[in-house]
């Protein structure tokens, strides 16, 4: 909220203080201050001048030669300026003037002497994008007549300075400059100074000219009226109008600027009506009716709905409550009588309607943050005192207030012994007393216990630990010590999943793999892309009911779309290899999703291309395994998984648990994601692998007997598997076997088209006795036996 | 007899020397000490010496024999080293070729910040914890102590997948499901992440993350958050770091602060990354609002307790001088590869 230190300074004496100070104390004690701006702090020596004559250039048409009047002296001023007529008062910049951009010398235009120029808003550093048009093209004619001479900044309100305060949405009572100024006295510890508030009526009495009613005090807790009798309706003077542009709003005209001038200092939202247009002498504040049709001033057809509220004339809408005025009831220059309203209304509703109607307004900001009910009877007092101090009008005698359930001062009662605990200081209760006084509370001290009355503008402030705050912010939270904690000391640490994953992670790192992130959003198109279009269940993901955008609809229910936009990503970028990995969290839908949360899974995705292939990511995969100790065995079996090559893939069981898919991504993923020809790619279910994971590391003794070697090759068949071959090994070993493993797989020579040799080295060892090469030769025979009778193998000599 | 034996010695030692291969020397013993070499052939001669001849012949036969011997191993001796090295210059290698190797990947530098916040806390006492991101709206809102009709809860600000269940916006849940699960004393730090409905630009993205912490006990002060904090904040970014508390507010904590901290890149004299203060944002905190701790369970009168937040991205990205959000999620290796 932007803030005029010219204006604070009406209620607040903050002379003596630095700007530094003023800022750092106002953070500190709880406003924050966003930003500064020091206006006019780049112009120097512009003052105020008449323009007493405009003759022609004799040798330019585009310029003139004027003479101004700055009090002292007059003096020419040579200017293509259009918009000037004899007569006008004008900020004159002098020889040596500084302005925003420039800097002002004695100069020749055309052979003719020029000794200033005249400025326009933007030259000033005045808010042009809050001033109409006609003011910020050419040079900016003033208002008013004023001292000729007299520095300019005053009467522009560019001596001010504006504080950006950034406020949190509990406190909706600093919304105005008095809110802030009670902020700053609390801080600083200086007198508030508040607006003395007294309406001079006339004679008329505003009961014989309107009846307000509310239907449902909910949506209206107090709706409060004032009249006038209008004399007059034009610009707002210049220094209303000045501290409207340094708060950021836009002057408009006099009774307008009133109503938001009013808002601004007080916090109070007010609207003005043309009273005659009302048609009836009856105000009804009432819900909307749904799909009612009503024109805003701005001349936009809306429609409302049930949660909204209107103040009606007692049968069609004059406006929307926190939002617009209507067309139907807008004050304009023949208007003779207004009607002033200062309500409040229904938080929750007024913010219904801002997001609904795409209205955003100061008014709709402070009902949505809670206007104090207390305050709207003084604000509609306010603001007809000025519009009458303005002479814009005079006013009826008497105020409509409708105020059916009269909000009650709280009492919130705090230990003092308590909050020196709670807070780890050591406060005396007439401190405490001190501080919470300076905020506007009321004290009665009974032994330790404070009794604290709260005024109504502080809906913030609701048990003792927001009045502990209160103290303290004021004591000042950095004048509390640091301590460390006390009481037991607890065992922290990670969960033996989370030391595992760790663990994984710096693994795969430590391998060359690149550890990645995605978005946990996907959308039905990148899972069509997976090629699993002709069965669109295949994947049963959590649908976002708002998503942002088709991409975003589906919490994803896989990993592989994230990780091949990845190499996607890499490989379009002309990096010819990468290795990737991901830990994370995939989401699936329950049939009784609502009874229950949908499922969660953390998954680990990797995925390779360039040099490597199936068999490198399946290395990587069986490490993995054996580094999380999974003892079970691994198997590799085939899988119909549409995203994968059908002749590539594997699907991994372990202990009858699928564990998760392993392969070469189908040409036609290839072709969908843009990813390089060969790109492999395995997703796990990690949390199944981390129960089969057995850390608990047991040392087995050495082998006391000698292990016996021996090598054997097999011709099979291409179709034949290494697994089955291994099956018939293993089956065979009788528990001898130590270890097998394939050394060799050869094809050409020596042997025929369509088979191919596979040779393994077995080791054979017992925990008992030294074995001989009788029972080995046994075991080795069987082993050949059966192979060549299931599998048609030939042994190679 | 003796003179024959001088002279295979002699030529034998004379032999030995200018032998200049393993195998030429081996030729050489055979000839001379082999069953028919030379020398062997003098000994054999012996039987016809006199008794009192055979023994000083013998010592001469012996001391020949031993002269030979020896010559030999360290002719030997010398061959190898000779052979050695000729064999050593046809193994040369440039040994300025790059070594064999496999490169090394890396962690993403979220996850980095991740596990080094997490060594920190874990060094206090903390535990890890964790909580579904489809969270009900209840445990991400209700028991947090945030008004049922504040605007985070509206469809522009929070996702849904059902009435009740939200895409969490925020790790603040994992709290409430620690408070529901676990007694006092508690002190966990849950990192996570979180969404909102925000469209994706340099700063903003609707999936983010975010880091809290909890800390339930009896006792438990604000002076107690405020050294817990700053003992973070000075192990995180340094010992010379300095913490800043300045008031403000949330709905689960009451007294509530945010932190700042020294900035690490100019150390408070004023730099772009904090925007010439001197500072940088860091958390938000406060003590655990007694609603919150009554919706969970845990009595307000005995236990009292603080809680912290922080947004993860934001710190990486500050930490490591990132200037752009959606590079986090891009997966770029060049970017991947400079944290290490
Ligand atoms: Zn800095």
């Amino acid at each position: 909220m932007l803030v005029s230190i010219n204006w604070l300074k009406d209620f607040v004496e903050i002379n003596n203080i630095e700007l530094n100070e003023f800022t750092e104390k106002m953070t500190m004690s709880g406003t924050k201050v966003e930003g500064v701006e020091e206006l006019g702090s780049e112009v120097t020596k512009v003052v105020v001048g008449k323009i007493l004559s405009i003759e022609k250039h004799p040798d330019a048409d585009k310029l003139v030669i004027t003479k101004v009047d700055i009090g002292e002296e007059v003096i020419q001023i040579v200017t293509g300026a259009k918009n000037i007529n004899v007569g006008d008062v004008i900020p004159t910049a002098l020889i040596g003037a500084k302005l925003k951009d420039l800097k002002i010398k004695k100069s020749k235009l055309r052979g003719i002497e020029s000794q200033g120029m005249m400025c326009s808003a933007g030259e000033l550093g005045m808010n042009t994008s809050l001033l109409p048009k006609e003011q910020v093209d050419g040079i900016y004619i003033l208002n008013n007549e004023y001292e000729l001479g007299k520095d300019i900044k005053s009467i522009l309100g560019l001596d001010d300075t504006v504080v950006d305060f950034e406020l949190t949405s509990n406190r909706s009572d600093c919304l105005s400059v008095i809110g802030i100024a009670r902020e700053v006295s609390a801080t600083f510890n200086k007198h508030l100074i508040l607006p003395i508030i007294e309406v001079k009526e006339i004679k008329e009495d505003i009961n014989d000219y309107l009846k307000v009613s509310i239907e449902d005090e909910q949506l209206c807790p107090r709706y409060v009226t004032r009249m006038m009798r209008i004399n007059k309706i034009g610009p707002s003077p210049d220094w209303m109008q000045r501290r409207l542009l340094n708060s950021g709003v836009r002057p408009i005209n006099n009774i307008v600027d009133v109503t938001n001038y009013v808002m601004l200092e007080m916090g109070q939202p007010l609207h003005a009506f043309d009273y005659d247009k009302l048609e009836s002498k009856e105000i009804f504040v009432r819900k909307a009716k749904k799909d009612e049709v009503f024109t805003t001033l701005d001349g936009v057809k809306r429609v409302l709905d049930e949660n909204m509220i209107v103040i009606s004339n007692g049968k069609d809408p004059m406006a929307i409550a926190g939002a617009m005025g209507g067309e139907n009831s807008e004050i304009d220059n023949s208007t003779k009588m207004i009607v002033i309203e200062s309500a409040n209304f229904n938080k929750k509703s007024v913010r219904h309607t801002g997001r609904k109607l795409g209205l955003r307004s100061e008014a709709a900001n402070r009902f949505e943050k809670g206007v104090d009910p207390d305050l709207a009877d003084l604000a509609a007092d306010r603001a007809v005192q000025l519009l009458h101090e303005l002479g814009v009008g005079e006013v009826l005698h008497g105020r409509i207030d409708v105020y059916p359930k009269v909000v009650c001062k709280k009492t919130i009662n705090i230990n003092s012994v308590w909050f020196n605990k709670f807070i780890g200081i050591d406060l005396s209760i007439l401190q405490m007393k001190e501080y919470l006084e300076r905020l506007f509370l009321t004290v009665e001290v009974e032994g330790d216990q404070l009794i604290i009355g709260i005024p109504t503008y502080r809906q913030d402030l609701e048990i003792k630990e927001d009045i502990a705050e209160e103290i303290v912010r004021l004591y000042g939270y950095n004048n509390i010590p640091n301590t460390i904690m006390s009481g037991v000391t607890t065992k922290g640490g990670r969960t033996k999943s989370q030391t595992l994953i760790k663990d994984m992670k710096t693994f795969l790192s430590s391998k060359g793999f690149y550890e990645i992130l995605t978005t946990s959003f996907t959308g039905e198109g990148q899972l069509e892309d997976l090629n699993i279009n002709k069965n669109k269940d295949f994947y049963n993901g959590v649908k976002v009911i708002n998503p942002l955008g088709e991409e975003n609809s589906i919490m994803r229910p896989t990993l592989i779309p994230g990780l091949l936009q990845g190499i996607s990503h890499n490989y379009n970028r002309n990096i010819v290899e990468g290795m990737f990995y991901e830990v994370a969290v995939t989401y699936k839908n329950t049939i009784d999703i609502g009874e229950k949360l949908p499922t969660e899974e953390k998954n680990i995705s990797m995925g390779i291309y360039g040099e490597k292939n199936f068999f490198h990511l399946k290395g990587y995969v069986e490490l993995l395994i054996k580094k999380l100790m999974i003892e079970e065995k691994v198997e590799y079996i085939n899988s119909n998984h549409p995203t994968f090559h059908p002749k590539r893939v594997a699907k991994i069981i372990i202990k009858g648990v699928d564990v998760g898919i392993l392969g070469e991504i189908h040409p036609i993923v290839v072709e969908n994601y843009e990813l390089p020809r060969r790109t492999y790619v395995c997703e796990l279910r990690l949390e199944e692998l981390l129960k089969l994971s057995n850390n608990n590391i047991a040392f087995t003794e050495l082998p006391k007997y000698p292990e016996i070697s021996r090598d054997v090759a097999l011709i099979v068949e291409e179709k034949v598997s290494a697994k089955e071959v291994e099956d018939i090994i293993r089956v065979n070993g009788k528990g001898l076997l130590e270890d097998l493993k394939l050394f060799d797989v050869y094809r050409g020579a020596q042997i025929d088209e369509g088979y191919k040799s596979m040779a393994y080295s077995l080791i054979f060892r017992s925990k008992e006795k030294t074995l001989t090469d009788i029972e080995i030769n046994e075991i080795f025979d069987k082993i050949i036996a059966q192979a060549q009778v299931n599998l048609g193998a030939q042994l190679r000599e | 007899m003796k003179e024959k034996l001088e002279k295979i010695k002699v030529v034998a030692l004379e032999e030995i020397n200018s032998a200049s291969s393993t195998k030429g020397l081996e030729e050489i013993r055979i000839r001379l000490l082999g069953k028919k070499g030379e020398l062997t052939g003098v000994l054999k001669e012996m039987g016809v010496l006199s008794k009192e001849e055979r023994p000083v012949m013998g010592k001469i036969a012996n001391d020949v024999r031993e002269a030979i011997e020896d010559k030999m191993v360290k002719q030997k001796n010398i061959i190898k080293e000779i052979e050695q090295s000729k064999e050593f210059d046809t193994e040369a290698i440039d040994i300025t070729l790059p070594g064999i190797k496999e490169e090394f990947g890396g962690l993403h530098p979220l996850n980095m910040v991740i596990e080094e916040l997490s060594d920190v806390f874990i060094g206090m006492g903390f535990t890890i914890e964790e909580g579904p991101e489809l969270e009900w709206a209840k445990y991400n809102f209700d028991m947090l102590n945030v008004p049922k009709d504040h605007s985070a809860r509206d469809l522009q600000d929070t996702f849904y997948v059902h009435n009740d269940i939200v895409l969490r916006t925020q790790t603040s849940p994992i709290q409430v499901r620690t408070m529901l699960n676990q007694q006092p004393p508690i002190k966990m730090l849950a990192p996570g992440r979180v969404y909102r409905s925000d469209e994706i630009d340099a700063t903003h993205s609707p999936v983010f993350h975010q880091v809290e912490g909890l800390v339930i006990d009896e006792g438990i002060t604000m002076s107690d958050l405020k050294g817990t904090l700053d003992m973070f904040a000075k192990n995180l970014f340094g010992s010379q770091t300095k913490t800043k508390f300045r008031p403000h507010q949330f709905y689960f904590t009451e007294p509530s602060a945010e932190m700042d901290v020294t900035c690490f890149m100019c150390g408070g004299k004023g730099c772009r990354v904090c925007q010439n203060t001197g500072w940088i944002e860091i958390l938000g905190c406060g003590m655990v609002h007694p609603n919150v701790l009554l919706d969970c369970n845990i009595d307000p009168n005995k236990y009292t307790g603080f809680a912290f937040g922080m947004g993860l991205d934001r710190i990486t990205m500050i930490k490591y001088g990132i200037s752009d959000l959606r590079l986090m999620f891009e997966n770029d290796i060049r970017f991947l590869k400079q944290f290490k």
